[in-house]
Order: C-alpha cells, then structure tokens, then sequence
C-alpha cells in the first residue's frame, strides 16, 4: 500500500488583509452557492412568467432574480434582521411598481403619465370600489411579483444569513411545484432542473458547515476538498433529475393507490364492524345517525335543529345556460328519523363481497358518462348545463341542478338499488329496452343467439362459438358485480326469461354525486354537470298517474316511526278536498309558508317528541329544515312520495364574473314530490324563500326559460330508452362497460380518499409514539441547568448499558467505569462529564461553545448507544 | 436535516402525491427515495475498512519541549475515500493530531504532529475518532478508533545557578559505636565490630592486622542529603496569567509558567536536577494538605521519582509551612541541606527554619517573589528569614516575554 506523506498539521492561516480575502471570509458558504443560488431561485420565478398566464404586466421572473441577489446582499450585510425585511419589501415594491409602469401601455401613452392612473387604481383597490378586469389583473400581476420576489429573497436570505438549507430550498420549491399543478402551460423540466441545482447546493453547504466544524476543532483538510464535494453533488443530481424526469405521470398512484385501497377496505370494515357492535349495544338499528351533523354537510345523514351559523364566505361560483340562478342539488334522504333526516342505501344495499372486495352501493362513472334514466322521471324536461367552481376547498359533492344526468369530470354516483332474487325478466325484442339497463346487454345477447347447445349452469349455451364466448364474457361481467344471471330457452334455441338473483342500481333514484378525483371538484377547478330541469306544467302535474314505480313506494312513502295522528290529520285538513298530488303538495307549501315563522334560533323539540308534531303545533315556527321535513312528512302522511333536499338556494348575481355565487348563507334544504312520468318536482315550504324563486327548471321554467338548451346536447335519456340491436354498439353504458361498482371505501365526499384517515391515523400514531416517548424521557430531566441535564442523560444510557454508580461515585470515576464497560462511548462520555465538572464546580459554569461541544458528544453517545442496542438485539435474535 | 427527517418529508410527499395525483410531487418523491438510497450506500461505505496507526516518538518532555507523533491513515479498500474526518481526543492542550484526510484506494495517508508542551502532567493522546458520511449530510457517521498513548511533561527547567545550594556542617569526625544507617564513600577510621554491624563495612585487612574484628568507620558527607520543601499550600499561591501574554514561540520557557506553583515546582525540579548531577542525594517533601515526600536518594532513578511527582504536583489545601520543617526535625541532621521553596509572604516558619539552624542544618530558602503591585510583599519574610540565619534567594517571576519581575537577590546575614 502506498503512502501518502502530509505536511505537519497546521492551524489554519489567519486570513490576508485584502478586500477580496474579506469578501471571502464573508461569503464562507462559497461564491458557488452563490452561483448555484441564484440559478436555483431564478428558474421558478421565469416558470410563472412562462407558465401560460395571460396579462402578466409584471415579469415575474426578473423580480425573482433580483430579489433572490438582494437577499443574498442583504443577508452579508450588517443590517439587523428586522431592517433587512423591510429594505427588501420597499425593494420589491420599487422594482414590481417600476416594471408595472414600464409594461402598462394602456395606463398611458409616456411612462410618466401612467404614474397617477396606477396610483388611483391602487388607492380604488383599497377603498375597495370596483375595478375593471383588466385593472384588476394589473393588480394581482404586482402582487405575483411582489410574492415572487419574497419568495426569492427568503429563500436566499435565510440560507446565507442563518444557514438553513432546508427553508432555502423550500421556498423556490414550492413555488415550481405550485406553478407546474397550476399553470396553463406547466414545464416539468423546471421540477428537474431544480433538482439538479439543489444537490450540489446542499452538498457544498454540508461541506462548509464541515468546514467551519473542522475549523473549530482545529483540523486540517485537503485542499480543493470543496470542489471535489460540489462535482459529487452535481453528478448526484444529474442522475437524481435523470430519473425524476423519466418518472412515469401518476407512478405513486398507480403503484400505491391500489394497496391504500385494500387499506381503506380493511379500515372500513373494522369502522362497520365497530359500528354495528356499538349500534347492538344501544338496540340502534336504523339508519346511521351517528355522526349526523348540519344539513350544511352535505353528509348522508343530519339532524335538524340547533342554531343556524352560517357566514356569507363564497363556497361556488355558478354559470349556467338558464335564465335565473338554479338550485343546487347535493343530496337527497329518503329516510325521516323523527329528529332528522338519514339515507337508508347502504343498509338496503347491504355487505357485497366480491373477488374484488366489498362493494359499496355506489358507482363510477367517467367524465362524460350519463346516468341511465327512465322514462319514470324524463317527462316534460330540458338538458340544462351548469358550470360549477368550487371556491372554499374541496367541496366533496358534485352539485347538480334537478335531476342529474352527467358532468365532464369523473364521479361517483350514489344511488338506491334494488335487492332481486331468481326474479323473472321475460325477453323479447319488445320488453329489450324496459329491462333495468344492466342486464340488457346479456338480454341482447340471448336474444341474438341460438340457445340449442349444451346445459350450462346458467342455462343453455349458445350453438355459435363466438356467441358463446360473449355470453360468458358479460355473465362474469356481471358475477363481478354481484349480480347473478341464468335463463331458460324453448326448444328452438329462442330465450325465453331471464332469471336475476343480486342488486341493480336504480338509476333514477341517484341520491348523491361524488367527484371521483377530489382536485377537480376543489377551489380553483371546474366542471360541467349537464341535468334535466322540469318543464311540466301545473295541469300536467295534476293529471299524471299516481301509480309509482317499486323503488318509489320501497323509499319515499314512509313518514316515519314518529308520525303522530295530529299530524296526518293536520296534512289532510290543508289538502281538505284536493284529491290529486299537485295540488295537494301546493297547499300543503302554502300553508307551511304561511304558518310557521321563519327563525334561525328555534328551539330543540323536548326528547323523545316528534321533530315535525313539535314545529307544527308547539314552537310554529322554524327554518328550511324544519319547513322541509314538515311538508316531506305530511305529503308521505298523503301517501304520496315526498324527499328531502339539501343544498344551496339561488345564488347572487356577480356582473363582474358573468355568473352567480353562492354563499355558505345559502345552504338550503326543500322537498321534492314525484310525480311518476315527470319526476321529482322541487318545493319551496320556507317562508323566507320568494316562492317564484323555485328551480329554474319547475313549472315556470317552461314559460320563462324555454331556450337554454341549444348549446346543451340531446340527453342520453334517449338512447337509453331508445336501446336497439345490436345493443353492443348502443349499451346504455359505454364502452368499455357499465359504470363500476365501487369497491367499498367511503368515497371522495369529504374530500379525501378513504384511506387517507387510516393512513393519517397511522401516520400520526408513528410520530405520536415516539414524541410521547421522547417527552416522558425528558420529563425527568426537567428544570436542570443544560450540562447536568446531559450527564444525566449520559448516566441513563450507562444504567441501561449495565454501568454502575454508588452515591460516591465521582463523574469522572463514572466516566471511567463507563468507559472500561463500554470502549466505544468512552471518549463522548469524557467530554460530557469535563463540561458537567466545568458547569458544576468551575467559578463561571460551562461556556456555550463548551455546552456547544458536549451536545455533539450527546449525539455521539446516542447514535452509538443505539447501534450498540440494534447489535444486541441481533446477537440476541441470532 | 438528516435521513430520518427526510424519510419522514418523503412519506408526506409521497402521501399527498397519492391522495392528489400531483405529477410534480411524483418526481420530487422519486428524486429524494434516489437521493436518500445514494447516500445511505455512501454513507455506509465511508468508513469501511479504514485504519489508523499513531507512533509516539517523545513521551517523556519538559514544558516548552515538542510532543511528537506520526499517525497513519489507512484505506485498505479499494474504493477512494473523498473524506474521512479524524478527530482526536487527546487530553494533551494544544495538541491537534486530527485533520480531514482524502484517500484514493488502497493508498495510506501520514502526518506528523508536533505540539509544544505549555503544562506539565500526565496526557494521554488518543484515541481517535473517525467520521464520514455522504456528501449531503444526511447519514453522518463515525467509529471509534481506540489507538491510545500517555505522554509525561515535566516541569520546564528554569535557571537556578543562582541559587546556593545548602552545604551540611562537618567539623571532624566522631567515632561512634553504634551502627549507620547510611554510608559515605569518606572512610576516616576503623574500629571495634559491635554486634549489629553489617558485614560490609567490616575492614578485613585492619582485621587481620589487628586479629579481632574491626569495621570501617565512615566519615558523614558534608554535602549529602539535600532536603528539597516545596510549599504548595495553597494561600501562598498567586495566579500570574494577569502579569503575562499569551504563550508565545519566542517568550521561552517563562511563557509557561503562570502561577506561583509552576516557578515553585520548576525550581523544585531544577534545584533537584542540579543537586543530582553533582552526585547528592536528594529528598523532596511537598508541603501541602496531603503532604508527599520521597526520601533522600542519589541513584539516577531518583530525578524520575522527582520529575514524575511534579508532573502532577499541585497546590492542595493549606499546611503550614512551619509544620513541615517541625516534623521533619528528626530527619534533618547537621549532615543535611535543606532548601525551602516557598510564595508565600506569611514569615511564620522564620522560627521553625531557625530551630533547624541552631541544630546545625544548613536551611535555604528561595523566596518566589509574585511581584505584587509596587509593594515588596516578600520583604518582611526574607527580613525575618536573614535574622534567622536562613540564606534567602529571592526568584523573581517573570514576564511572558522573559523580563524579570524584580531583579534576583541573595541575602545572606553578615
């Protein structure tokens, strides 16, 4: 082995006495990082100024770089902090306003004149009397190079005046990877560019920090070890931008979605399991209303009552085709508790176990998708399209208008379904388009194929090979979603009836739409839910037939355990001699409207009274929920089916953006009747809601709004209803396949995934544990000076090390025996107990850089006593 | 931020990458999982195989005196190390044997450390610690290299040629008929064997002339047995680190000494030294709350019994100086010098010093004059100590830079 002889240790050189040598001294981190610095904050600031934004008066990216250069100066100089911030604000300030006056051409033709105009438009903001648009994005384009700047000025100057690598990096970062999820047009490669200039600047900042260590303790390094550390880091970082650019788009959800998945399953069922032991034990077998909160949740259960407040923050901003601000629809209940209102689906829909898990009774649809609805609730309607942007957060529901039919971005659609064991379905060309849409398809197949071969399981199979092969395809198609199929054949190979055992969707009775991505139904996005809004006329409602479909009178006729006789009495004395559902259900809203007092403040009904008996004959008085359930209830007492809806009501008209915004003030909930033929037709019982205020899409729809559908595509309604051979090419659903069942995970409603609760649980228990541990390990150090503190941490490692001390025992006896029993923690151990000495019994206790040197040589001691517990544990496991 | 902190940003990226489908946070995960693998492997391999070896080539040296090693950096593997940081925990002040070393494989790395001794004691050098890590700084690592030596300063060698060494008063020889404890190389005269006698001081040839037994009988030695009283009580010290500068290379060796025990100690070592060389015995008592003695002794061993027992003599609680002269009475005799070496201004032992004298032994004292601000603190003690007949040598202190305090005095009553 070759040997390399160094000259004699040395102390480092004081430094010359030259300016440059000061400049030097002063910037110890390098002009590299310097260098490296100002590349790395540049590249986000130009990213916004090229990320697509329109209108931007000031170059962004130039305020970036400037103050990421004045952060660096600012930090070198001897400034105090507080001083510092300012300077650079009045900087940012300066340069943004200057750029803004140079860019600004419509302010004024000279630059000079457009002085005043921006001062008067910034003085307008501050008073806050209305701009114009353009005025108003002059604004927000000094206020984006103001943040850029604060941005780049605090990422350089904490690392250059406090060292903080982290914070330093941080800030820029952020800013790209906001940038890159927001922009227009987002540049990936500014993520991987930023990356490669991070490494090497985190690695030459560990080196100087080494530096100064090793200055501190008076060792000697190599020469031009520095630059060997900064060409490291760069082909670290090289290769590290290598592979985040080759990252495929989606990698960690795609890999990993599908393992939290099984997560949120396995958490589900045990959150089910436990619920249903709580409910045994309480003899609570109806719907959940344990966690039943506002109806302003938007949640599958609420209760109705307690004191109403709401602010007038904006929760959506609404576009839409129609000629008044709509309802917005967000859930419906089917299911009246006597103090609230609760969805019955999932106890109807029950526990589905499938190769795939357990499904939940709700299903995928993508962007585009229609729902599949009948002619029970089609009549007399328009397809109405509705913009919605969400404003406060995700807001976990789709909103809809009326009756929902699709929206362009994929969602989860909850809705009722119906339980069939072996039932009949008889096929023929003529009853094809009348069988519930999911088992059209197989129907259609039967019905092509000569059913003349052999006896299968599910009936006769199919003469054709190929005929075959699909009728086995779509039989497991279905089996996956727990529904199962087999038919009979007459002798001629012609089917006769198909036999279904499992649950269908009811497309016509959708309670609830979820968006399937939270992102895109959160503040800042957008989408498009396209719906039908009624046209039927009062004579049209008062004629249709009373007869209702099943799903109808299985959910919307019961008025509850706690319906009283007062209350069905009361209902048909408002109805007296009105026979059809019509206009009974005005009658009723009348009377509602006129006589129960609209107030926010009621008062809870006592226990064990009904909620709707206790507003209609005690208090009188109330608001939307109290209003909604006391018609829902008294039109179910009529036998005719009524729901609650919850929501927002008409929004105010914002001319600035062109569209309507609804503010949390604006929850809102009402009834809906169904008249079979035309559907759910809305109500409005609450007295201080203008009645003509009504959906858009209800009776007057018809007369007032007769043309917003003209940008609105024809409904799939009908070609739903209109369902011909071959029924592959024209399924209801579309290809690849119906809407999937969701495996059985609380959707994206409250605006997370399902697994995102466990996952957090988890996560925080990780972090809980130790910081509980570390606390109740600290504890007992509690109020001593900072040396004695360490030393008796020092003696807590040495007790668990098997190290012995008597109450004689001197620390410097002790740190002996600790040595002697464990060699490698000798010299750390030594060092803690020279400061314990020197802080315990010198004349001034120990100094910071001593108290400085003995917190290293904790750390040392800790980071060996653990390697040292991880090898006994091995030795032991071995 | 170390790799437990970014293992922890790591998940939370990775999280809410999941939960939002965010591609950029995709690629941050990535980046930082690839960053965090590449720097636990280097981090491991840092301080694989890797050795060190420290050759002591001094370890016995006075104060003022260079401390010399060689260590030696060895990278057995065959992949270079960009840095390995070897830190030393040596007790010896000043001494800096660690430093950053790089190494490409297989290759070894040496230096030589040279560090000038400033306090006499007992050091050890050693061991090592060597770090490395990855060069982000995320795994920092390190293993203790146990390569351990002691090293001995003693005290640094001052000038006392000025100083009188206490010659004992012989003024004939008697014939004694009891045996010696000790003998002199000075025969005078031979007599009748008494019982108890050793055989090696029978005279055979005055035996067989005489026909009975006779031995020999020695003269004692006026200059043996130099009794060395160093007073390290500590009220008489004074700390001089006010009165000097930093140690510097050129200032010599009265750089080091600063504080009162150090010029006592020196002195001590040095009057020993001498004494030694002039072929006396030498017997040393250290005068303190736990007084030490070593008795008198002239063989070549003796100067290291003495210069290891100053290495690490300090001052200890208070002892009258008195009470070491008084209790060492039956051991000074008229064929005994005795030298007190003393700071202390109190002249209670004038008394003490002066029952010694008039039992003939011969007592020195050497005043170290602290050099009290324009006042002669010592004047009184050396007034009291002449009018005992106590020859008295004031040693001045001295600054950093060399220059006495006071100019040194002898004062000798006439």
């Amino acid at each position: 082995m070759m040997k390399t002889v160094l000259p004699p240790t040395s102390l480092p050189a004081a430094g010359a006495d030259s300016r440059w040598a000061r400049y030097r001294a002063r910037y110890g981190e390098g002009f590299t990082v310097v260098l490296l610095m100002l590349a790395y904050v540049a590249v986000p600031g130009f990213a916004v100024q090229f990320g697509g934004w329109r209108d931007q008066y000031v170059p962004v990216g130039v305020t970036g770089l400037a103050g990421a250069v004045a952060g660096v100066l600012l930090a070198k100089s001897r400034l105090p902090d507080a001083v510092s911030q300012l300077l650079s604000v009045a900087l940012a300030l300066l340069l943004s306003t200057a750029l803004l006056v140079l860019n600004a051409g419509q302010l004024g033709e000279r630059v000079v004149d457009r002085v005043r105009p921006l001062a008067t438009l910034i003085v307008d903001w501050y008073l806050g009397r209305q701009d114009t648009n353009e005025q108003e994005l002059m604004l927000v384009s000094l206020l984006l190079g103001l943040l850029v700047w604060m941005f780049a000025f605090l990422s350089t100057w904490t690392l250059f005046r406090r060292g903080w690598l982290a914070a330093g990096l941080l800030f820029p970062g952020a800013l790209a990877l906001v940038t890159l999820r927001y922009a227009p047009t987002p540049r990936a490669w500014t993520l991987v560019l930023m990356l490669a200039l991070a490494i090497p600047i985190a690695t030459r900042v560990s080196f100087v920090q080494r530096e100064q260590r090793w200055a501190r303790r008076r060792m000697a390094s190599p020469v031009g070890l520095g630059g060997r550390f900064v060409m490291v880091g760069t082909a670290i970082g090289l290769l590290v931008s290598l592979a985040a650019a080759q990252t495929p788009e989606a990698w960690s959800r795609l890999t990993f979605e599908p393992v939290m998945r099984q997560i949120g399953t396995a958490y589900q069922r045990a959150s089910d399991q436990a619920s249903e032991w709580m409910g045994d034990r309480s003899g609570d077998a109806g719907p959940d209303m344990d966690n039943a909160g506002s109806y302003t949740a938007f949640d599958d259960a609420f209760s109705i009552g307690g004191p109403l407040e709401l602010s007038d923050r904006p929760e959506v901003f609404v576009q839409t085709t129609a000629a008044r601000a709509p309802y917005l629809t967000a859930h419906t209940y089917d299911t009246y508790t006597g103090r609230g209102w609760a969805s019955s689906t999932d106890q109807q829909f029950g526990d589905v176990e499938t190769d795939e898990g357990r499904l939940s009774p709700e299903l995928l649809f993508r962007a585009g998708q229609s729902v599949v609805l009948s002619g029970d609730v089609t009549g007399a309607r328009v397809a109405q399209a509705t913009t919605v942007t969400p404003l406060a957060g995700p807001s976990g529901v789709v909103f809809s208008v009326d009756t929902y039919l699709t929206s362009d971005i994929s969602t989860v659609v909850r809705m009722s379904w119906q339980r069939l064991d072996d039932a009949v379905y008889p096929v023929t060309v003529e009853t094809l388009n009348s069988l519930p849409p999911d088992i059209q398809r197989i129907a259609n197949l039967l019905l092509q194929a000569e059913l003349s071969g052999a006896p299968s399981d599910w009936g006769p199979e199919a003469t054709s090979p190929n005929m075959q092969r699909e009728i086995e395809a779509e039989v497991d198609a279905l089996a996956s979603r727990g529904i199962l199929i087999r038919w009979d054949a007459s002798s001629e190979g012609i089917v006769g009836s198909v036999y279904v055992t499992g649950r269908l969707p009811v497309f016509d009775d959708v309670e609830a739409v979820y968006p399937r991505n939270v992102t895109e139904a959160s503040a800042g996005s957008t989408y498009t839910v396209r719906s039908l809004s009624s046209t039927a006329t009062p004579d049209q409602l008062a004629t249709a037939s009373t007869t209702y479909p099943e799903w109808v009178v299985d959910r919307y006729l019961s008025p509850g355990d706690t319906l009283t006789e007062r209350t069905r009495e009361l209902a048909m004395d408002v109805v007296g001699d009105a026979v059809d559902p019509y206009t009974q259900a005005v009658r009723i809203e009348a009377y509602l409207r006129e006589n129960i007092t609209y107030n926010e403040r009621v008062a809870e009904p006592p226990p064990g009274v009904d909620l709707v008996d206790y507003t209609l004959f005690d208090s009188k008085q109330g608001y939307c929920e109290h209003y909604s359930a006391s018609m829902t209830v008294m039109m179910r007492s009529l036998g005719v089916p009524a729901r609650t809806v919850v929501g927002y009501y008409p929004g105010e008209y914002d001319e600035t953006r062109g569209g309507y915004v609804y503010r949390q003030l604006n929850a809102h909930a009402w009834t809906e009747v169904f008249f079979p033929g035309y559907g759910w037709i809305s109500y409005e019982p609450t007295a201080s809601r203008p009645l003509d205020d009504r959906d858009a899409s209800a009776v007057q729809a018809a007369t007032e709004a007769p043309a917003p559908t003209e940008a609105v595509p024809t409904p799939d309604v009908a070609d739903a209803n209109d369902v011909a051979t071959p029924i592959a090419q024209d399924r209801p659903i579309d290809n690849p396949g119906p809407p999937q069942p969701v495996i059985a995970e609380e959707p994206e409603r409250n605006g997370l995934p399902g697994w995102v609760v466990p996952a957090t649980m988890a996560a925080a228990a990780v972090i809980a544990l130790p910081a509980l541990a570390w606390a109740g390990w600290s504890w007992r150090f509690r109020g001593m000076r900072p040396a004695e503190a360490l030393f008796a941490r020092t003696r807590q490692v040495g007790s668990l090390g098997g190290v012995r001390s008597g109450p004689a025992t001197t620390p410097r006896e002790y740190a002996h025996r600790f040595s002697e029993q464990l060699p490698g923690m000798g010299p750390p151990v030594r060092r803690i107990v020279q400061v314990y000495e020197t802080d315990q019994y010198g004349p001034a206790g120990a100094d910071t850089g001593s108290l400085a040197a003995a917190r290293e040589a904790w750390r040392e001691l800790r980071r060996s006593a653990i390697r040292l517990l991880v090898k006994a544990r091995r030795r032991r496991g071995a | 931020m170390g790799g437990f902190r970014l293992l922890l940003v790591i998940g939370a990226l990775l999280v809410a990458a999941v939960a939002y489908g965010w591609d950029g946070l995709d690629r941050i995960v990535v980046a930082l999982v690839l960053l965090l693998v590449i720097s636990w492997i280097w981090s491991r391999g840092s301080l694989t195989r890797v050795g060190l070896k420290r050759v002591l080539l001094s370890d016995r040296v006075r104060v003022g005196e260079r401390v010399r090693e060689e260590v030696t950096f060895l990278n057995h593997s065959r992949l270079p190390k960009l840095w390995v940081e070897i830190e030393d925990h040596s007790t010896l002040p000043n001494h800096a044997a660690g430093r950053v070393v790089s190494a490409r494989g297989r290759r070894g790395t040496s230096w030589v450390v040279e560090t000038v001794a400033t306090r006499r004691g007992k050091y050890r050098l050693g061991p090592f610690t060597a770090a490395g890590g990855d060069p982000v700084g995320l795994f920092p690592r390190s293993v203790a290299i146990p390569v351990v030596h002691d090293v001995v300063v003693y005290p640094a060698l001052v000038d006392v040629s000025a100083i009188p060494l206490p010659t004992a008063t012989m003024s004939g020889g008697v014939m004694r008929d009891r045996s010696l404890a000790l003998s002199s190389p000075t025969v005078s005269s031979v007599r009748e064997y008494s019982p108890g006698d050793p055989m090696n001081r029978i005279a055979w040839s005055a035996t067989a002339r005489r026909g009975t037994m006779m031995v020999k009988e020695f003269d004692p030695d006026p200059t043996a047995d130099l009794w060395i009283i160093l007073d390290l009580s500590e009220d008489g010290q004074f700390d001089l680190t006010d009165l000097r500068l930093e140690a510097g290379a050129d200032s010599g060796t009265a750089a080091y000494l600063h504080s009162t025990v150090e010029y006592i100690v020196s002195i001590g070592g040095a009057l020993a030294e001498r004494a030694l060389d002039e072929g006396r015995k030498v017997g040393m008592i250290i005068n303190r709350e736990m007084p030490m003695r070593l008795d008198a002794d002239n063989t070549e061993r003796q100067w290291f019994r003495i210069a290891e027992a100053l290495a690490t003599a300090s001052a200890f609680g208070n002892r009258p100086l008195s009470a070491a002269l008084t209790s060492g009475q039956r051991r000074f005799g008229r064929t005994q010098g005795v030298v007190v070496v003393s700071s202390d201004p109190q002249a209670d032992w004038a008394d003490a010093a002066r029952s010694l004298i008039d039992r003939q032994v011969s007592v020195t004292a050497v005043v170290v004059d602290a050099g009290g601000e324009g006042v002669d603190d010592v004047a009184p003690l050396i007034e009291r100590l002449v009018a005992a007949r106590v020859h008295v040598h004031r040693y001045p202190t001295h600054t950093a830079n060399g220059a006495s305090m006071r100019p040194a005095q002898t004062y000798t009553r006439t």
